[in-house]
């Protein structure tokens, strides 16, 4: 991230004073979860954002805070982050009635999510085009909060909570939903998903908007164990037992009560506490809830190595038993504990972004998602240390989670491949090197977009040569192209730098073709994800045909037919429940699905069932 | 013993009021009343009021010398357009058996209580805010927003308790009638007191948690604040997140600051509160129909299916029993869902269970067009139902009758359905 220049000596009498280096950070205030937990163990938290050029708002480099109010039409003023007085006592302190503060806190977090996704790519992120994300921490009156993808805007809502069934909130007080953080995290997950896989937002089969959902409490839920002082409350309080439900497992919760449901929105531990059940994956269709099948199966995973990172460390305190004694744990205990678990879940986070360079770049499926898992965390540690990918490979099965066009969930099975027909043809290696080049404006700002120009122009060829292979289809070549690609860069667990570069293709069918598959305004494409080695081989890809002549293996022929059968299967299925077709004008039919995505990518959604009845 | 059971659809515009008419030998029919009610935006001609229906209904089970009666009165849901009609004072001197009503109206279920306040909270919420200032902002610059505005009010109204109509059917009528609360759990098969040889079938609601959940409407939290804004002052201070010191108006905001909203932005907030107006009234109405009691009548060899307005859940929860879905399967007559609309006959009913042609006898549509829901009635779901049977009758179109569908003109269409 670009970061502040130093402050440069001035002259003075005898030559320069020393300058002040500019820190690398900035602290800033904010709530760890949201204003109902008040002063509970480590609710007021002051996190460390990188320490970026920032105007009144705050206006950074990626991310603008406007104050704009649309249900009321009025503006709030912004926060100036470098005002001394701001400054002094790191950041705005907490406050429920001051807008400013709201604004702080929002970027804080906004912030703080972008440098996960960052840390687990490897790599600088940066929104289309260059483009700032635009964030009104108090957009409109309503309980909800989205993530507009044309403007790139997010919105959060305010509302009053409930008179009757307020929970912890004042009966009829106002809930904002910009201080709730893993509302801002989730939201702004949604933007930074949206970014690295914009086709994501097409409800092509029923796992699409479910992933979109995962991913984004998966962020929100993971970072509660950023916050080293509610860590190691709760280590203390579950005795090192992370997977007892308490409020690190929590999501939203005071949004969850402030609508009287009684309970959090949602959970790390899934639908209902229950042992996991493989027929709500085949079963459950709402975005929300599908989503939090995945999210447990990634929690179970996390628990799981959890426990095997702390097993030695429980051994070695209880003197080989391994069963801790009655009471309270010993500090140091808490301490080393809450030290592993903050570590697991960095790991396991940065296992879970770092598999989207490993996805197809269209309709992806929960088996997809952990093909790539497992591909991903395999290229860096192969040895499978605290059994991380058994783990993710246990907990998905449990879930009924299968991969298409996969015989068995080994993880040899799993592991994406390529195709014998790519393996003698490579792109040329400065490619990669050049991809890589092209990242940074400091290396060369002048050449940067002739750099672009020519990969891009490689990798549009070389798709072109290998259509059939990449499992697209030749005789579409027109309507074949580059949706992104960008280099990716990490250490190995022998200390090595490993460099790839990532491409992505996509083809549509055109209009009034007999291979276009388009229901409701959304359309059924091919795409093609390839990992390329720095020797410019192909390592992996990863495939969504379409059906045609050019599948040669029968497995790639069964996933196409597959895609195109599943489509058509949720479609039917929403159509059937769907309740608003009655009230709509005569269009509808032709925009249904479109419109579907974006009523559920508005909304939280609510508890699947409140409590007060059960 | 006549050979039929006599249906009488009457044309109450865009609602439900149907009779049934089974025969017993020396003895008046056997009178089931299912609805008796109208949508005020659907009214069937300009000046009609239900009482209307009412009157005539009163009329045609009056027997000769007798008060007049009815054995059973199903109300199906609570839904302005399946009861309004019992809020008419002529009510009082109907003689009724019994009064059957969904067990989400049942006053001692503590279930059915929390659904039924949630349901009432926001339709309640939702016409006060449909009322609001903020609302007409936000809707008249859309495309077509007028219409749209009176849309949103039309289905939000429909919803609204109508709590003459329900005190009627809760505590009414002569005779002290005996009032049963239904769902497919508690009372699965029912044997009238008075006609041995009806069966009535209870195939919904259910009290399945998917199913309940349907019921269940979203929170709607910003909207059910103005039920509680009595006076502009409570208003205001509970509307405004921040004090006054704190707010610019955009001149203000714009002489101090560089930074600007683009239009675009300001769209995407008014365009996301306008799905919410929507979803929330669409899915309060669906929360509403969910509770719908799904009925099949079996008499001899007639098997009438009257589904309300059931939609998916309830629907889904009868085709997965296979004992429901085999007594479906033997439908004579339908009583076409929710007006003939999309969601109120699932295509897997129709495709797979609804009998091949000459079986179904005959299925009725009670419906009248309203220029602001063009899609109701469903006309590719019309056009389905009348491959399987050619007595396919709307009550705003009847057409000439024919062989056992009989028009009553300005009232309503008979059908003589065999038994």
């Amino acid at each position: 991230m670009e970061q502040k220049q130093a402050v440069y000596g001035r002259e003075s009498l005898e030559g320069y004073v020393p300058g002040i280096q500019p820190p690398a950070t900035r602290p800033l205030k904010i709530f760890a979860f949201d204003p109902s937990l008040r002063r509970s163990a480590g609710n007021l938290a002051v996190v460390n954002v990188v320490n970026e050029q920032v105007g009144p708002g705050p206006d950074g480099r990626l991310v603008q805070v406007i104050d704009y109010n649309a249900t009321e039409d009025v503006y709030y003023p912004p926060v100036d982050l470098d005002e001394p007085d701001v400054l002094i006592q790191r950041g705005l302190d907490p406050s429920d009635s001051d807008p400013r503060f709201h604004q702080q806190m929002v970027y804080a977090v906004v912030m703080k999510v972008i440098e996960n996704f960052e840390r687990a790519l490897g790599r600088p992120f940066a929104f289309r085009r260059q483009q700032k994300l635009v964030v009104l921490p108090h957009s409109f009156e309503g309980e909800n909060a989205f993530y507009d993808p044309v403007t790139m805007s997010l919105h959060f809502g305010y509302f009053t909570a409930d008179l009757e069934d307020p929970g912890p909130n004042l009966p009829g007080q106002t809930v904002f939903t910009c201080l709730s953080h893993d509302i801002v995290a989730h939201e702004t997950t949604h933007a930074i998903v949206d970014r690295l896989r914009d086709q994501f937002n097409w409800p092509t089969n029923r796992d699409v908007l479910a992933f979109h959902e995962a991913i984004a409490d998966i962020v929100a839920i993971f970072q509660h164990f950023s916050f080293p002082e509610v860590l190691h409350d709760q280590i203390r309080a579950t005795r090192a037992d992370l997977s007892k439900p308490g409020r690190l497992l929590e999501l939203a919760r005071q949004f969850g009560y402030a609508t009287g449901s009684g309970q959090a929105l949602r959970s790390a531990t899934g639908l209902d506490q229950a042992a996991p059940d493989p027929r709500q994956y085949a079963e459950v269709l709402e975005p929300h809830d599908r989503g939090s099948i995945l999210v447990a199966a990634v929690f179970d995973a996390f628990f799981r190595i959890y426990r095997n990172r702390t097993a030695g460390l429980v051994r070695a305190v209880t003197g080989g038993s391994g069963i801790l004694p009655e009471g309270e744990l010993q500090a140091d205990l808490v301490t080393l504990a809450t030290r592993e678990a903050s570590n697991a879940a960095q790991d396991v986070l940065t296992m879970c972004l770092r598999a989207f360079e490993y996805l197809p770049p269209v309709d992806v499926t929960f088996g997809d998602y952990l093909r790539a898992i497992v591909t991903a965390d395999f290229e860096l540690n192969p040895r499978d240390e605290f059994e991380r990918r058994v783990s993710f490979i246990d907990a998905f099965r449990a879930r009924g989670i299968y991969a298409p066009a996969v015989s068995s969930l080994a993880e040899e099975a799993l592991r994406l491949d390529r195709p014998r027909e790519l393996e003698d043809v490579r792109i040329p290696p400065e490619l990669v090197t050049e991809a890589l080049a092209s990242q940074f404006k400091i290396y060369d700002d002048y050449d940067q977009p002739e750099r672009e120009a020519v990969v891009q122009l490689r990798l549009h060829e070389f798709a072109m040569a290998n259509a059939a292979a990449l499992q697209l289809d030749p005789d579409l070549s027109k309507n074949l192209h580059l949706a992104g690609f960008h280099p990716s860069f990490h250490t190995d667990e022998n200390g090595q730098l490993r460099i790839e570069l990532v491409a992505q293709w996509m083809q549509t069918p055109p209009e009034g073709d007999p291979r276009r598959v388009e229901i409701g305004g959304v359309v059924l494409r091919a795409g093609t994800t390839a990992v390329f080695d720095s020797d410019g081989k192909v390592r992996y890809i990863a495939a969504r045909p379409l059906p045609g002549p050019h599948l040669t293996y029968e497995t790639q022929k069964a996933v196409a037919e597959q895609r195109v059968e599943e489509f058509k299967r949720y479609v039917g299925a929403l159509d059937e429940r769907d309740a608003l077709q009655p009230w709509s004008s005569e269009g509808y039919d032709a925009t249904r699905m479109r419109r579907r995505a974006k009523l559920s990518a508005a909304h939280l959604a609510r508890p699947s069932w409140r409590r007060s009845n059960v | 013993m006549s050979e039929h059971v006599r249906i009488r659809m009457y044309n109450v515009g865009f609602g439900d009021c149907f009779l049934l008419e089974f025969p017993r030998a020396n003895e008046t029919p056997f009178r089931v009343l299912v609805d008796c009610g109208a949508h005020t935006s659907g009214y069937p001609r300009p000046g009609w009021k239900p009482a209307e229906a009412v009157a005539q209904i009163i009329e045609d089970i009056t027997e000769p010398g007798q008060d007049p009666a009815l054995d059973v009165i199903v109300a199906s849901h609570a839904h302005q357009d399946h009861v309004s009609g019992f809020g008419a004072p002529a009510w009082d001197d109907v003689t009724v058996g019994e009064v059957w009503l969904p067990w989400t109206e049942n006053p001692k279920d503590e279930e059915a209580k929390v659904i039924r306040d949630r349901q009432n909270k926001l339709a309640m919420g939702l016409e006060l805010a449909f009322q609001q200032p903020a609302f007409n902002q936000r809707w008249l610059p859309a495309k077509e927003g007028q219409a749209q505005m009176n849309a949103l009010r039309a289905l939000a109204a429909n919803s609204r308790k109508n709590e003459t109509a329900m005190n009627t059917l809760h505590h009414g009528f002569r005779g002290k009638p005996k009032r049963r609360f239904l769902s497919s759990v508690n009372s699965r098969k029912i044997v009238p007191r008075g006609c041995p040889d009806l069966t009535v079938h209870v195939l919904g609601p259910s009290r399945d948690p998917e199913v309940i959940r349907d019921m269940d409407p979203p929170a709607g939290q910003s909207y059910l604040r103005y039920r509680t804004s009595v006076n502009a002052v409570v208003d205001s201070v509970l509307n405004r997140p921040f004090t006054r010191s704190f707010t610019l108006s955009p001149a203000d905001y714009e002489a101090s600051y560089e930074a600007r909203v683009s239009d675009e932005i300001k769209e995407a907030a008014a365009s996301m509160m306008r799905d919410d107006d929507l979803t929330v009234a669409v899915s309060l109405d669906k929360a509403v129909n969910g509770t719908s009691l799904m009925l099949m009548f079996e008499f001899g060899e007639a098997f009438l299916l009257f589904p309300g307005d059931a939609q998916w859940g309830t629907w889904n929860a009868a085709l997965s029993d296979s004992d429901a879905r085999e007594l479906m399967a033997r439908t004579t007559f339908y009583k076409v869902g929710h007006h003939g609309s999309h969601n109120s006959t699932p295509i897997d009913f129709v495709e797979e269970v609804l009998p091949e042609a000459d079986k179904l006898w005959g299925a009725a549509t009670s419906v009248h067009e309203i220029d602001f829901w063009p899609e109701i009635p469903r006309l590719p779901l019309l056009k389905e139902l009348k491959k399987r049977s050619d007595r396919l009758v709307r009550s705003d179109k009847p057409g000439r009758g024919g062989e056992g569908v009989e028009v009553r003109r300005g009232i309503g269409v008979d059908f003589a359905v065999p038994c």
